[in-house]
């Protein structure tokens, strides 16, 4: 009995010993990861997509430096009205509170340690939660990052009113509803960023959840062409969203490439006909001589006699 | 006859004393311990120099600046005075085109030395853009190189027949000075020929010579950077490379003087000309420094401004006005006085010119590129500033001590005073030609 019970204990105590030395090791490792710190933004492109534009930093011996090939699982959180909404008048009050998540997809930073993950549209929903998380990184620790928005649409046009080209938007829920004061910037897109509509920064919307901004004479795009934006940026509620519009209003570029000439700046094919001529008259002429004064050192040697 | 055969006893090449033999040995170990440094270079690259971004351009193209404008005075005794009818300059005319060979193919080197990658040397040839200043200066340079082969060889044609005589007792000298000779015998038809070549050669090495370093300043002056944007740039460097060549002739004049013991033949007189010249030339430059740093620092642009701040009080204003000073004004203050251009005063000037003119192309160079247009931001502090490291160093006295050696083996083999010319000169040839008859 007594052998039986010190024997049990042996087991117990090695188990134990086990379990400490595991989760001991694991709890040491966390400890001597590095912390990532998240940013998350909600982008929602309309007609296209919406994704999660993801950042991660942590703090190294130069200042903050990019998380490069960080891996984040992305789940998307279903509270349980939404899982089963029929059912919420059947369910207690502590069930209500209860969630499931689903993970949706996994995404890695880049050297700018940036990542942008595309929401499958089945995943997007009226009012939706996402969890961005790092789980069992070699390097950093967990962490998680929750962002939730409220679906909603941006439509945007050009319209010309009294002989005036505008931009046109309107700001609407899901359900159509305008959404006043509302802030939304509008920029004409260009190569690296957006270039400012209108004398505001910033617009916003009235009770039609509606603005419109004059655009103004001259603006230039290849073919005419131009793509204006409507944003809304970083919104608590709902996040950014950005609509774009293309129109033909813009003044063609004219092509002034001086590609196919002779200029300074080109290609050897295409130097200068100036440039090509004179130095080298000097060249050849200069080395005509040259070769003269080598053929006068054979006539030097071949004049001994005489 | 006596007098004949004593100028060439006297002028003759002589082998290597223990001193000469020191010397050599000094300069190969300089030479190795470069070609060390440069295999660093080559095999890690131009890291291991301590030029970054902004500093680009460091100790091997002021250096490489300074072998162009040294061996300028090949043109400038050579040709300029001997189109003068300067009698006077004849014993001076073989070293100072020794000094042209030597320093324009150590210059050629020094370009490849900068390259970071210099296994790609032919696709300046195969790709080059003749629309750029670097090809101008790759084709001039190369033309220069060898109309001085040309200037330096001609006139040694009646000098290695006499050779050839001189050394019969020494059947393999004989033979080497006789083939060299191009069987040189002083006929009718070889002296017109021999007169025509050396007069024509002399009238092109003119504008060469005035055109490579004209070249070599526009790879400066055809940028917009302070310090370098100048349409006076040209004349600039033209002016200074006469300076240097001038003070490195009197160095060597003085050491070949002193060691082969030319007393005879380069006098106190030759010393006397040269320093007056020297004065000349230095006037002549100092009026073109007041050009080059008086208008710009009166009109004070931004980037003029940074640069001169730089050069007149700041990090460089001690190399700046030593080698205005040093280089300039002060041989200018001791050259006008007679006494002044005895042989060793003249010779510590031209120590002092010569080394102000290297200084004074390391701040034409240096300087300008750590004031780049756009501030320097975001870059390590060690791209701030630019000084060459040892390895750099190593390369750069290897350069030189290649060009010192280059000249000692010429000397070595090559009369250092033109026998023929002197003797002519000196009446000595009629006398010889009249007794052999």
């Amino acid at each position: 009995m007594i052998k039986s019970v010190i024997s049990r204990s042996k087991s117990v105590l090695l188990i134990f010993m086990g379990v400490l030395a595991f989760f001991g090791n694991d709890a040491y490792g966390q400890e001597d990861k590095t912390g990532a710190r998240l940013t998350v933004e909600h982008v929602k492109i309309m007609n296209e997509n919406s994704s999660l534009n993801i950042k991660a930093i942590f703090k190294g011996e130069e200042g903050y430096e990019p998380c490069e090939n960080l891996n984040f699982i992305i789940y998307k959180i279903n509270e349980a009205e939404e899982i089963s909404e029929e059912d919420s008048e059947a369910v207690s009050e502590e069930d209500s509170e209860a969630v499931s998540e689903e993970k949706i997809g996994e995404v890695k930073t880049n050297q700018e340690g940036k990542a942008s993950f595309v929401i499958p549209s089945q995943f997007v929903t009226p009012l939706a939660t996402y969890s961005i998380r790092i789980e069992n990184s070699d390097t950093y620790k967990d962490n998680e990052e929750d962002v939730t928005v409220i679906d909603a649409n941006l439509e945007a046009s050009v319209e010309e009113i009294d002989s005036v080209y505008h931009i046109k938007a309107r700001f609407v829920s899901v359900e159509n509803e305008p959404l006043a004061e509302q802030t939304l910037k509008v920029g004409l897109k260009r190569l690296f960023g957006s270039l400012s509509i209108g004398e505001d920064d910033s617009y916003e919307t009235d009770e039609d959840g509606a603005i419109l901004v004059p655009i103004e004479d001259g603006l230039t795009g290849v073919d005419g062409k131009l793509t204006f934006q409507v944003t809304l940026k970083g919104n608590d509620e709902y996040g950014t969203i950005i609509a774009f519009v293309k129109s033909d209003i813009g003044v063609p570029v004219k092509d002034e490439s001086t590609f196919y000439q002779r200029t300074l700046w080109s290609p050897p094919t295409k130097t200068p006909i100036l440039l090509l001529i004179l130095p080298n008259v000097i060249l050849f002429g200069i080395w005509g001589i040259l070769v003269l004064l080598v053929i006068n050192l054979f006539k030097i040697y071949k004049s001994k006699i005489n | 006859m006596k007098q004949y055969d004593k100028l060439l006893k006297d002028l003759a090449p002589q082998k290597f004393g223990i001193l000469g033999k020191v010397w050599i040995t000094f300069l190969a170990v300089i030479i190795l311990i470069a070609l060390y440094a440069y295999y660093q270079q080559f095999d890690k690259g131009l890291v291991i120099t301590g030029m970054r971004d902004y500093a680009l351009w460091g100790v091997y193209i002021s250096n490489f600046v300074f072998f162009v404008a040294i061996s300028l005075v090949g043109s400038l005794v050579t040709a300029i005075l001997r189109l003068s009818g300067v009698k006077w300059a004849t014993p001076l005319t073989r070293i100072s085109e020794v000094i042209a060979v030597a320093a324009i193919m150590m210059g050629g080197l020094t370009i490849i030395i900068d390259m970071g990658r210099p296994d790609r040397i032919l696709n300046i040839f195969l790709h080059g853009r003749l629309q750029s200043p670097i090809i101008w200066d790759v084709l001039v340079i190369t033309t220069y190189l060898f109309i001085s082969l040309l200037l330096l060889y001609y006139p040694l044609l009646p000098d290695f027949a006499i050779l050839k005589k001189h050394f019969k007792n020494k059947p393999k000298t004989s033979k080497w000075y006789g083939k060299l000779s191009l069987n040189w015998t002083g006929s009718a038809k070889q002296e017109k020929i021999y007169t025509k070549s050396i007069h024509t050669m002399s009238v092109m090495i003119i504008p060469v010579a005035f055109a490579i370093h004209t070249v070599t300043a526009w790879l400066f002056a055809t940028t917009y950077r302070g310090g370098w944007d100048s349409t006076n740039f040209g004349p600039y460097f033209i002016a200074g490379a006469f300076v240097a060549g001038a003070g490195a002739v009197v160095m060597l004049m003085f050491i070949l003087r002193e060691t082969y013991h030319l007393e005879d033949y380069i006098t106190d007189m030759h010393f006397d000309k040269m320093g007056k010249l020297l004065v000349l030339l230095c006037l002549v430059y100092l009026y073109f420094n007041i050009n080059e740093f008086l208008i710009p620092a009166y009109k004070s642009t931004n980037e003029e401004a940074a640069h001169l701040q730089g050069l007149f009080f700041g990090e460089f204003s001690l190399m700046f006005w030593l080698a205005i000073i040093g280089g300039l004004v002060v041989p200018v203050l001791v050259l006008i006085f007679r006494k002044g251009r005895k042989p060793i005063p003249l010779f510590i000037i031209a120590i002092i010119v010569v080394i102000g003119a290297w200084w004074k192309r390391y701040i034409i160079v240096t300087p300008t590129l750590l004031h780049p247009l756009l501030p320097i931001q975001g870059v390590p502090e060690s791209w701030h500033g630019y000084f060459p490291t040892a390895l750099e160093w190593a390369i750069t006295f290897g350069t030189l001590a290649a060009a010192l050696l280059i000249m000692t083996i010429l000397f070595r083999y090559l009369p250092i005073v033109p026998i023929h010319e002197t003797a002519e000169e000196r009446g000595f040839l009629e006398t010889e030609k009249t007794e052999t008859l």
